[in-house]
Formats: structure tokens, sequence, C-alpha cells
């Protein structure tokens, strides 16, 4: 939820349906709410519903549509536009959309994304979004919530989005655990799962102190270009190797809903015994899934 | 593939009957960017050499006046930009052709901006006599039959004043048009350009915009259209192609590439400068634009995935020792350009560059290291100006080369619908991009061994090439 022209259907395009940033400029004004189902990690489907931020339907959303819209919601995501000239008001729309979560669904995870943050100048932009933060805070309580900047031309999206999903992901604990072990026998740097479809980091298992960490975020980013235009090509991405004398990096299908990258920086370990483990590590994955499916 | 040293004895021999060529190599290809204001020339050098973004460009103040730049597209290819600024009246008297008479101090005078801006006018005589290309970029939104007349105005001087220049026609600004816009206006520009140039003639038609053998006919007129846009793609492609018919090496590179494709079972291959996404090879098979694309988003992802996981190497530092070295390199370069007795103190340091330049390669080029000191020891001072250029003309580089893009840089990437792209590093500016069937990955060892041959081709090639005025080394010395 969240303001008209708040860029939630862009979002939504961008992680769910492989628009590139640029596309976005056709999508057109959501009217109501739009339901889209997105199949995630293969049998978890996500039911989102973008309800449209005009305040026609606000208020409508608050009144006769209340029941429907805020019954059984696992996650709510509220965009907020860093620009607004209404923060009053937007603030307001907030609150009134807390209360309803808090009579329906009291259980249900709570994000703000603080949006369009490439509008505001570099230097800025932490000093903006603390603020926003701290103001948030104190309006959601009792209810916990997530802050995140977030803006559609850099990786920051991918960092709340892949925050947001880890939240559903099930057997997270369990997820993790498979990966560190699988980590130690093959010997990587660092070893992350990605959903296949957004190619957000659904897990990851760190092996060696890296400097950067925003790594995710931009790996998931520049993956994501590339398979956009692959798709120009009408072929897709499917498996990547790349190397330099430091290290080597795999990206293979582990299951059928992930990807795994592999990062190694023992230049004597060769692809094909890297490959091969990866291989072999499928079946486990695959039996960890199927077991989750069955619960 | 195998048996390179055959292909190399051969270029080896090739150069030597074109000293012509081999000057050029030396003497850096020119290119002259112009066109009339604010038709795009600084926003297509700053989107290609500086990797500025596309929508940045809208900022760009107008050019006030001649500018130069060097670059240099891979280690071994450098060329010099000047931008004439589109403002300005052509220029056709020739006050300043008194200098062009002793060639040797005109070239180093040339090479000198800020003299030549102080020489007041913006002699298009001279600029026209020394420049090897001239790219003219026409604002296709605009009306451009102003700008036509120009270019047909540097036409006519060019073909009386140095008929082997290229014309490469930029229709630049096409984002905006559709599909059939473009065309239209690119057979548009086309006519009005042979009806110009024809009526300057005397209605001959002395037109050949497909002839691609210079001095065959002195008055044939070498243009070329392209249709461009620095929101995408095209500009890159467009000036790979102008840079590819000013590499006199060219020809040769084509030749290794197609044998590696007959070889190894490749259905295509590029070879890419990574810091500017400049093709300077290809194979004889047409090209594809969105398959040119997919490589350079490659070199993209595999610089980008680099500069997350590899560590910034101890070479770090020392490559920008060399940098430094570099321009210390140049300034005596140009100094000494018809100047060829250096100095014993000049000459340690070319030794010591070139052997650093050398360990960034691998084992296997440890081999053409010794060859190339021993021949260093051996040869006799006259050989030092060898030396000189050629260290030259690695070192000028713009810019130091991604840090990450290493000599063990390589990439595998595996595409639905059986295809791969494989990259490998060529040296520290170039990469091997080949696109090929899954079925030939197979045999990668193969293909990994056909392109360490490849690669040492290629660097023998430039070497080569850059040994002017001297005859080729004797094939026994290279083959070790």
């Amino acid at each position: 939820m969240g303001k008209s022209g708040g860029g939630k259907t862009s979002m939504r395009s961008i992680i769910f349906a492989n628009y590139s940033a640029k596309d976005t400029r056709r999508l057109g004004a959501t009217m109501d709410v739009e339901q889209s189902y997105v199949r995630f990690l293969g049998n978890l489907i996500l039911n989102l519903w973008d309800c449209g931020g005009q305040e026609a339907f606000m208020e409508c959303y608050f009144t006769a549509q209340k029941d429907n819209i805020f019954k059984n919601v696992e996650v709510l995501i509220y965009v907020f536009d860093v620009q607004s000239q209404e923060l009053d008001k937007d603030l307001h729309y907030y609150q009134s959309c807390l209360e309803s979560i808090l009579q329906h669904s009291s259980h249900a995870k709570i994000f703000c994304l603080v949006h369009k943050m490439d509008l505001i100048s570099e230097d800025m932009r932490e000093t903006i979004f603390a603020e926003r933060q701290n103001i948030l805070t104190n309006l959601s309580k009792p209810l916990q919530c997530s802050c995140f900047r977030t803006s559609i031309w850099d990786e920051t999206l991918y960092k709340a989005w892949s925050q947001i999903v880890y939240q559903l992901v099930p057997n997270v604990k369990g997820l993790e655990k498979t990966l560190t072990n699988f980590a130690e026998i093959i010997d990587a740097d660092e070893i992350l799962l990605f959903e296949k479809a957004t190619f957000l980091v659904i897990s990851h298992c760190t092996r060696k102190a890296h400097r950067d960490p925003r790594r995710f975020e931009k790996i998931s980013d520049i993956i994501k270009q590339f398979k956009l235009s692959c798709s120009k090509l009408t072929a897709a991405f499917q498996s990547m190797e790349v190397r330099n004398s430091t290290f080597a990096c795999f990206i293979e299908l582990l299951t059928p809903n992930t990807y795994v990258m592999v990062v190694i920086s023992d230049p004597s370990i060769s692809s094909e015994v890297t490959l091969m483990n990866i291989r072999n590590a499928r079946k486990v994955f695959e039996k960890l899934e199927k077991d989750v499916a069955r619960n | 593939m195998i048996d390179s040293s055959s292909t190399i004895n051969d270029s080896g021999g090739d150069t030597s009957h074109t000293p012509n060529i081999n000057m050029n190599s030396v003497i850096r290809p020119r290119i002259l960017l112009t066109g009339l204001r604010r038709s795009g020339k600084t926003s297509i050098q700053r989107v290609i050499f500086t990797k500025m973004q596309p929508s940045q460009t809208q900022f760009l103040e107008s050019t006030p006046h001649l500018t130069m730049n060097q670059f240099s597209c891979g280690s071994f290819i450098s060329f010099q930009v000047q931008e004439l600024p589109g403002q300005l009246q052509v220029f056709t008297s020739g006050h300043n052709s008194g200098i062009e008479g002793n060639g040797g101090q005109a070239s180093s005078y040339d090479d000198d901006p800020m003299q030549s801006i102080i020489s007041g006018g913006y002699d298009m005589e001279r600029l026209l006599k020394r420049c090897n290309a001239v790219v003219y970029i026409i604002d296709a939104q605009d009306d451009y039959s102003e700008s036509i007349l120009r270019l047909n105005t540097i036409i006519q001087l060019g073909k009386r004043l140095n008929p082997r220049i290229r014309y490469e026609v930029f229709i630049h600004k096409v984002d905006q048009l559709s599909d059939e816009a473009k065309i239209e206006t690119q057979r548009d520009i086309h006519n009005q350009v042979r009806d110009r140039s024809a009526d300057h003639v005397g209605g001959m038609d002395l037109w050949s915009s497909t002839s691609i053998t210079p001095n065959s006919n002195p008055q044939d007129i070498l243009i070329n259209f392209h249709l461009t846009s620095i929101y995408d793609h095209s500009i890159f492609e467009a000036f790979s192609k102008v840079i590819q018919k000013l590499i006199p090496q060219f020809g040769h590179l084509e030749r290794l590439l197609n044998l590696l494709l007959s070889t190894s079972n490749i259905e295509q291959a590029f070879l890419f400068d990574v810091q500017t996404k400049i093709s300077i090879a290809t194979d004889s098979s047409p090209t594809d634009m969105q398959m040119y694309e997919l490589c350079c988003d490659m070199i993209d992802l595999l610089i980008n995935m680099s500069e997350i996981y590899g560590k910034p190497n101890k070479n770090n530092a020392r490559t920008i020792q060399d940098d430094d070295d570099d321009d210390e390199e140049y300034i005596n370069e140009r100094g000494n350009l018809n100047d060829d007795d250096d100095d014993d103190e000049n000459e340690h340091h070319h030794e010591w560059n070139i052997e650093s330049q050398n360990e960034t390669y691998n084992e296997n080029n440890v081999p053409l290291n010794e060859i190339r000191s021993n021949s260093y020891v051996n040869s006799p001072l006259s050989t030092t100006p060898v030396i000189n250029h050629r260290s030259a003309m690695i070192e000028t580089t713009s810019e130091p080369a991604s840090a990450v893009f290493d000599s063990m840089s390589s990439s595998v990437i595996k595409l639905t619908g059986g295809r791969a792209l494989y990259l490998k590093e060529i040296n520290r500016h170039l990469a091997l991009i080949c696109i090929l069937r899954e079925e030939a990955l197979t045999r990668q060892a193969l293909i990994d061994y056909n392109v360490r041959q490849l690669k040492k081709s290629i660097i023998k090639l430039f070497r080569l090439n850059n040994q002017l005025s001297r005859p080729p080394m004797p094939p026994s010395n290279i083959v070790q």
C-alpha cells in the first residue's frame, strides 16, 4: 500500500515481472486492488495485493473493503514517496492502515519502504532516511516495523525485498544449516542461495569476512541486468562461471526453484571439481525442499 | 590454429611491404570528430571513453575550441580524437602551412594540444592532411541540410588534400525515431551527400560508397553511414567499426579469429577492449547487433563480479605506478619523436617498463619475454627507437585498466537453447569473447589451448607490427 504514484507497481514489476527500471515508465496508475499470484520457490505462492493509492480508493479500503483487504495479511508493505509534499496525510493513511491491521491480522509483519531515494542528493540520503525511520517506528507502536530506503535505479530495492521475502521462506534454519555444511565440505568462501525467478537472496553462508556488506543486492542486480539482456535474444540465462587470479565464482541451478552461487578463492581447486560438488549437492537440497513442501 | 607460427611469419612479411601502415601504428591514427554545434560530439566521447551515463550528457557545455584527446584502446592500439567545435567556420586559409614543410617537426607539433590552440585558427587543411578518418555527426532530429552542406565542404577539401581519408557519417540521436524513419533518414542523407558531391566534380559519378581499397582510385570517396544513439549500444558498435578500419593489424586479427572459429567449432568471435567496450576485431561473419550487446553486458558482468569478489591484488599498486611512469614516458616520447638517440637513463627506463609489462602476462609468455630481452641486449643502438616507440604505444593509456581484470580472468556463461559465451583475457586491456554451441564446450580443453595460442599470436602480432623500419625478426627467433 501507499500513496498514488509512490512506485508500488513499478517495484512489483521489476522484482516479479522482469521489467527493467526504464520500462516502468510505461506503467499506468493502478485502479482499485490488483491481485497477482506469484510463484515463489516453486510451491510457495505469494498473493500480492497491489492497492491503488488514489485517495478515493484509500478511503474505500478503510471503510467498505476493510474486512476484505486486511484479513489474513502476512506482510504489509507500505511505500512512502520520499519527496511527498504531504507527509502528514501519508502518515495519517499509514496510521489508519495500521489500525486495520491490528484489528484483523495482528501477527502481520510490517515493512516501510522509503522510496525514490534516488531523487535525494547523495549526502542528504542518510539524514533524511534516519529522520523518517524515527517517525515511522514511533508511529507504528505497538507493532514493529522495519524500514528500508529504496530506489528502483539501484540495488537497494533488492535489499529490501530480500529481507521481506526472507520472512516468508519456510524452513530458513534448515536451509542455512545445510548451506553451511555444504560450504565447509567444498571449502567455499561464500555461498548464496537465490530464488530462481526473482534472483533475490534467500539464504547465505559466509565463511570469510567480506568488505562489502551490500554485495548481495549488487549481485542480484547484476544478474538481473544480464538476464534482461539475454531475454532480448530469446535465450535465458542458465549458468555462469567467472574467475580471475584471486577468485572463482559459479552460479548454477541447484533445485528447480533456486540458483546457488559459490565463491572460492583457492586457485588450486579446478572448475570441474566445484561443478561436480554442486551437482552432488543438488540431491540434498532437493530433498530438503520436498520435505518442506510435505509439511 | 595449433601451428600459429606460420600466421605470424605471414604478418611479419606483410607489414614489411607496407611501411605506410606501419607508420600509422607508430604515429597514432587520428580521428577528426566534427559536426554542427549541439550535434553530440562531446557526448559521444564522454559516453564511450569516460563512461559517462548517457542521461548526464545533457548537462555538457558546448565545446569552445579544438580539443584533442589521446585514447588507448587496448595497450597496442592508440589513436587521437580531435574534436572540432561545430560553431566555428571552416578555415581554409593556409596560414600555418609553412610548418607543414618539415613533416617530422609538424607531427610533434601537432601532438601538442596547447600549441595548436595557441596557433589560432582551426586550419582545416592541416587537420585534414594529418587525419586518417573524419567522423562527421549529423543530428537526425534536426534539419540536416546545413549539416550536409558542411560535410560536403569537408569532403571536397579532403579529396584534394588527403584522398585516403575515410568519412564516417554518424546519423546521430536516432533513438527517438521509428525504425522506418531511421531507414528513411539514412537514405535521404545518403542521397543528398551523393548528389552534392557529384555536383562538385561536374556531374561525374565518382561515387563509391562500398570501396574498401584505398588508393585504387584516388577519386573514390570512402564514406560510410551509421545510425547511432548514445542511449543504446549503437554508438559503441559504430565507433568499433571506425576503429577497426584504422587498425593496421585488423586484417590479421580477423584472419586469426577466423582460424580459431574453424578449429574450435565456435560460431562467432569478438576481440573487445574491456575499458571502452569497443570491439577492435571480429571474425569475418556478419555481426549481430544483439550479440554485440550481449558481449558488452558480459564484460560488465565480469568486471562487476570481479570487483565484488576479486581482491585488488598486489599488482594493483604497481599498475598505478606504471601509469605514472607512462605519462613521463609519453612526454619523453614526444620530445624524442624525431630524435633517435636516447640517453642511457631513458634506456633503462624502457627496459624496466617492458619487463613489468610482461610480468602481467602468464607463464605462456615467458619465452617471449626472454626473446624480447635477448634481442634487446643483442641489438645495436639503432634499435632503441623501436623500443621507444613500442613502449610509448603500450603505456600511453588514458586510464588504467580495471585492476580486477587480470591474466586469469575468464568466464563461461551458458544460455538456454544450447548457446554459450566464452570470455578469456588476451592482455590487460583486451578480452576475447566467443559465442559457441554448448556441445563445443564439452571439449573446453581444446578451446582453452587454441585460445592460448591465439593469445600468443596476437601479442606477437602487435609486437612485430611495432617494429618499424626494421626487418621482421627471423622466424626461428620467434617460434621458440
